[in-house]
């Protein structure tokens, strides 16, 4: 079942409905019957698959929650076992010829779970059906976002219908419906166009462009049909997104994309590698030999190189996603090692201050970013091939000649509406807007969504690209 | 014994009014720079502040650091 199809708007519907409609206290079964339809719409090996991790999930956190002996041992073999699970069914080692919807997020959700129930930051959910129905909520099974349990698992029951968050649940959906098919439909097209002529400098640098905008439209668009799912059914999950675009350094640009991963990475890699009994160990050799400075640094690099590459090898177990990460990392380091001689110029020089040098550090940041994101679509040696390419082959002239492989109109449409939603992010979202203009909106962008959109018989639609993750 | 001050100070992170300050708001604490704070007050108080501990709220200000410190140092 596509994430942008009617199929997915009548379950969402009915699921909506039977949940305002059942007793509060078995609300979740409507939640439940949901995830349970859609995971099957995926394959009946897809469900088992799916389904075990969750059992599996469920049945170590009440066994870590009972027992006070080998609770370590316990959580390391869980861990082991779903980081197995995921690399199997995910690289194919011992294949069942599909690899199961969203594995990769809920895999993170479910071990982040069982951590925190290990930690004792809250205790184990002892119903199976409300677990499944929160780890399996079938608006994050297509690509996230990655969620903490104590912060998505609301209480059914103290959910009221909110007429006020429900139409913005449902303002939020037609948002992302309208930024993939108006938007990133057509971007695809483009950046695939683009893709064809790798041996063409200037093609090559049009696509970086091409590229960050299309995957930020898809990506975006299914996590605001999430969210807004979500809000439906009372549910608050994390936002994904905090204008990617408008960061000034590769870590800050870190910091705004894909948020729920990088978050996840911080609480169950970075600080645990970082305050890791090896890393401790040895930081206190190199404080007693090297000084305090040293000591500061050591552990922040060791897991800053364990964090890049465990997030290299989440988004592909291949050379090109392992140099991504890897270049990130040298990036991330070279400038936490430049951070005090940065803090010293921008003190020196107060046109560091202005909006110029502002504006410049976020085309800097999205151009570095683009150059890196050209590993996810190239192998390495292509790689390297085409950064030679759009040093020696790239002419200026050339670029309003470049065939996207859509018209004219389409390139204007893209344009306009990347400009609507550039004015649409610099609006606060807290600010409180008329019941008119709210539903006006909603009315714009479904009209345009059905003039302007890209769907119907014979058009085959693309899958959200972070589907492949 | 170096105070949580002198700590900040060294890692060149103390501004003035800092005690005033919403360190993660005004971005003088992210990842980078907390992990290398824990790391320092870990070593100079003899103490190990616990994973969990390591939230934003914990080190929001340097009220939260040093009631995060005490708490462990009764431990």
């Amino acid at each position: 079942m596509s994430f942008v199809s009617f199929e997915y708007i009548l379950l969402l519907l009915a699921c909506v409905i039977m949940f305002y409609v059942l007793p509060k206290k078995v609300r979740f079964i409507s939640v439940f019957i949901g995830n349970i339809v859609f995971c099957y719409s995926f394959g009946f090996t897809n469900f088992v698959i799916v389904y075990g991790s969750i059992l599996i999930t469920y049945l170590a956190a009440v066994v870590l929650s009972k027992i006070i002996k080998y609770r370590k041992s316990l959580c390391l073999i869980y861990v082991a076992i779903m980081i197995f699970m995921l690399f199997n069914f995910k690289y194919q080692i011992f294949g069942v010829g599909i690899v199961p919807m969203a594995i990769s997020f809920y895999t993170l959700t479910c071990i982040g779970y069982v951590i925190d129930v290990y930690r004792g930051k809250y205790k184990a959910e002892i119903n199976v059906f409300k677990l499944a129905a929160v780890f399996n909520f079938f608006p994050i099974m297509v690509q996230g976002p990655i969620c903490r349990y104590d912060e998505v698992s609301s209480d059914f029951v103290k959910v009221k219908f909110d007429f006020e968050k429900f139409t913005s649940g449902v303002k939020r959906i037609v948002y992302g419906v309208f930024k993939k098919l108006v938007i990133a439909e057509r971007l695809g097209i483009a950046f695939e166009n683009l893709s064809k002529m790798n041996d063409d400098g200037t093609a090559i640098f049009l696509n970086i462009f091409v590229y960050a905008l299309y995957l930020f439209t898809d990506f975006s668009a299914g996590i605001d049909i999430a969210i807004g799912s979500g809000k439906l059914f009372g549910i608050k999950l994390p936002e994904n997104f905090n204008k990617p675009f408008f960061a000034t350094s590769i870590s800050d640009y870190w910091r705004r994309w894909h948020m729920s991963l990088g978050l996840w990475l911080r609480d169950y890699v970075f600080y645990p590698v970082s305050f890791s009994k090896v890393v401790v160990s040895a930081n206190k050799v190199i404080r007693g030999k090297f000084g305090n400075a040293a000591a500061r640094k050591f552990p922040v690099y060791i897991a800053t190189v364990v964090v890049w590459f465990v997030t290299g090898i989440w988004h592909g177990a291949t050379a090109n996603f392992i140099l991504w990460g890897m270049l990130n990392c040298v990036v991330v380091i070279i400038s936490l090692e430049l951070a005090p001689l940065y803090k010293k110029f921008n003190k020196r020089f107060k046109f560091t201050e202005g909006r110029v040098y502002g504006v410049f550090r976020c085309v800097r940041t999205f151009m570095l970013m683009g150059v890196l994101r050209m590993l996810d679509y190239n192998t390495v040696g292509g790689y390297f091939k085409s950064l030679w390419l759009m040093i020696s082959d790239f002419h200026i002239s050339k670029i309003f000649d470049m065939s996207l492989g859509i018209a004219t109109a389409d390139v204007v449409l893209v344009l306009v509406c990347m400009f609507s939603l550039f004015v649409i992010s610099l609006i606060k979202k807290d600010r409180k807007r008329g019941i008119i203009a709210s539903y006006a909106m909603i009315a714009i962008m479904i009209f345009a969504t059905v003039i302007f959109g890209m769907y119907g018989i014979g058009y085959e639609g693309k899958e959200f690209i972070y589907i492949k993750y | 014994m170096r105070t949580l001050m002198d700590i900040l100070d060294e890692m060149d992170l103390y501004e003035e009014n800092i005690d005033k300050m919403d360190l993660v708001e005004e971005g003088i604490l992210d990842s980078y720079s907390l992990v290398a704070l824990v790391g320092e007050i870990n070593a100079e108080y003899k103490i190990t502040i616990p994973l969990w501990e390591i939230t934003p709220d914990n080190f929001r200000t340097i009220e939260s650091i040093e009631t995060l410190i005490n708490k462990q140092k009764e431990k």
